[in-house]
């Protein structure tokens, strides 16, 4: 941990936790919460180590990553035992689904998918920060103690199939370590697959699946069944749903790392009860909740996010519009901290509750230079218009609960903490 | 903030026709119907005092919203849905300066999130997460001084 004297004092000055699913505290003790993460720490087969630090991007010397959970997946050619690799440094998402990993970080020969014609599928997958281009290739997957075999995962930046103009036309591509931030991406998100029925034939197709003779890649229709899956819902256990359980972090600091653990299913084992945490019902399509924010009803428009690296919301109502950092203007950087209450309320349920936040001048985080092996930042957050995005900075202290649609937990799909 | 455009919302005229669809920033009704079908969606149109909204709803499911000043420029575009549109199309003459920006954006630091790219004047808006994309672009110079920039969604 690495904390200036002025970070103590605005930790002392401050109404102490940065973020609380039960409020603020003028102790600038940990957050408390009812599910807040158990001592001793969960162990079993379904029990994944995670560990918040500046990720493979920093190994490589291409830079520090910021509030990023990264751990490692097992990944074998289908039916081999022999025929495997484990890879770190892989990005954990709770807003995506299905395993995503960079070929330039793969060295185990994965089985191609092909249409009926024999034409290799590949997918141009849609996220905030770019599209992911690259080939559908099963593999047997291991993590942790739990195995998806013949998994559908997307390999990023492969040299063929060429990417189509319409993918590339969407503007922005993610194709390598500097520009993925990770060796790949694990999206444990609400939905069992990563397009569901939109993609599927007799849905209304959002261009994301291509079948690509060498005449050039077109696009296509896919099978829910083939298409990039959600990992945890092809084990054989523990397969309807995680647990997120990172520590909390002290108000205003940064630190260099942080150790937690995803655990997988929900109610199925002694280690992943659901306890007294409080359900969000969230929406079957996009998988939002509803935030209320300084008087605005973000309806079906708010999500919890483990791979934002920070609280993103609306700089207008919170009057935060005009402190984002000059040297990097999709963070705030406030002077004084600025502490808010927001609330959360299920879509599908009538459950609410509300969370205390303070945002911190992420300057003060980055620009001292003896800072630069932070990986973990509490009280990160940055403009977004329309939507509340709760990254990285919701999850330290709560345990996090996703319950996937289509799946065995009762009322799924939906968030609980 | 709400209530304020809730009657903004009521006062709007509205009409719903059937027709394929999109602009491009800082085009006119002209490049609207150009592009319009390529979404091959259908259009609505709502006018008030400072703009008109030509909102295409494509068959992907995208939702395009683009606004039109007084003077017929096509001065912002929105969205949301389940896929991120097509830039090029959308920004139009602005696609160069967005991919610039986006060269530009290398920060100290590693990040995933929503991206806000500015350059030049252009303000591109990209968030949200898999399956569901929001975000909006417009040029500070064409907004209609009277508009306020939280109706852009």
């Amino acid at each position: 941990m690495s904390q200036s004297p002025f970070r103590a004092f605005m930790a002392l000055l401050s109404c102490a936790l940065l973020l609380s699913a039960v409020g603020c505290s003028s102790s600038g003790s940990s957050p408390s919460s009812p599910s807040s993460p158990g001592t001793p720490a969960p162990t079993g087969a379904n029990v994944l180590a995670i560990s918040v630090n500046t990720g493979p991007t920093e190994t490589a010397g291409l830079g520090p990553y910021t509030n990023g959970a990264f751990t490692s997946v097992t990944v074998c050619t289908p039916g081999s035992t022999t025929q495997c690799q484990t890879i770190g440094g892989i990005l954990v998402d709770s807003g995506s689904e299905g395993l995503r990993i960079l070929s330039s970080a793969l060295s185990v020969t994965l089985t191609q998918q092909n249409d009926s014609s024999g034409n290799p599928i590949a997918e141009c997958a849609p996220f905030a920060s770019g599209v992911t281009w690259g080939p559908v290739q099963t593999g047997d997957v291991e993590i942790a103690g739990e195995t998806a075999a013949s998994l559908p995962i997307q390999v990023i930046g492969a040299a063929s199939p060429p990417m189509p103009v319409a993918c590339a036309d969407e503007g922005s591509t993610v194709d390598s370590l500097d520009t993925l931030g990770a060796n790949g991406i694990l999206g444990i998100g609400v939905l069992p697959y990563d397009c569901n029925s939109a993609c599927a034939p007799g849905g209304t197709n959002p261009d994301w699946y291509y079948t690509c003779p060498s005449a050039g890649c077109q696009v296509t229709t896919e099978a829910l069944s083939a298409q990039v899956t959600n990992p945890i819902v092809l084990f054989t256990t523990d397969n309807n749903g995680s647990i997120i359980e990172l520590p909390s972090v002290p108000a205003a600091t940064a630190e260099v790392s942080l150790n937690g653990y995803l655990v997988f299913g929900i109610g199925t084992e002694s280690n992943n009860a659901l306890g007294s945490a409080t359900i969000y019902g969230v929406d079957s399509v996009y998988g939002n909740f509803t935030t209320i924010f300084e008087d605005t009803s973000f309806t079906d428009s708010g999500f919890l996010d483990l791979g934002s690296n920070a609280l993103y919301f609306d700089p207008v109502s919170s009057g935060l519009a005009g402190t984002e950092c000059e040297d990097a203007p999709y963070w705030y950087c406030p002077s004084p901290n600025a502490t808010f209450t927001a609330e959360n309320e299920g879509v599908t349920n009538g459950n609410s509750g509300t969370v205390s936040f303070t945002v911190v001048d992420a300057d003060s985080f980055i620009d001292n230079s003896e800072d630069d092996n932070d990986a973990v930042m509490n009280g990160l957050a940055g403009p977004f218009t329309g939507m509340f995005d709760w990254g990285m900075p919701f999850f330290f202290g709560v345990n996090v609960y996703t319950a996937i649609a289509g799946q065995s937990a009762a009322g799924a799909p939906y968030v609980a903490y | 903030m709400k209530s304020i455009l809730l009657s903004a919302v009521a006062t709007l005229v509205m009409l719903a026709i059937p027709l394929p669809a999109s602009a491009s920033l800082g085009g006119d009704i002209t490049s609207v119907q150009a592009d319009q079908a390529r979404l091959q969606g259908t259009l609505q149109s709502t006018k008030n005092a400072s703009y008109t909204i030509e909102e295409v709803k494509a068959a992907t499911g995208l939702l395009v919203r683009e606004y039109l000043s007084a003077n017929g420029q096509v001065f912002a575009v929105s969205w949301h849905g389940p896929t991120r549109p097509n830039l090029r199309q959308i920004l139009g003459t602005y696609f160069q300066t967005y991919t610039q920006a986006v060269q530009a954006q290398k920060g100290r630091r590693i990040v995933r999130g929503p991206v806000v790219l500015k350059q030049g004047g252009l303000v591109v808006e990209m968030g949200g997460h898999m399956g569901w994309i929001i975000g909006r672009a417009y040029v500070s110079s064409m907004v209609p001084s009277t508009v306020q920039m939280e109706e852009i969604r």
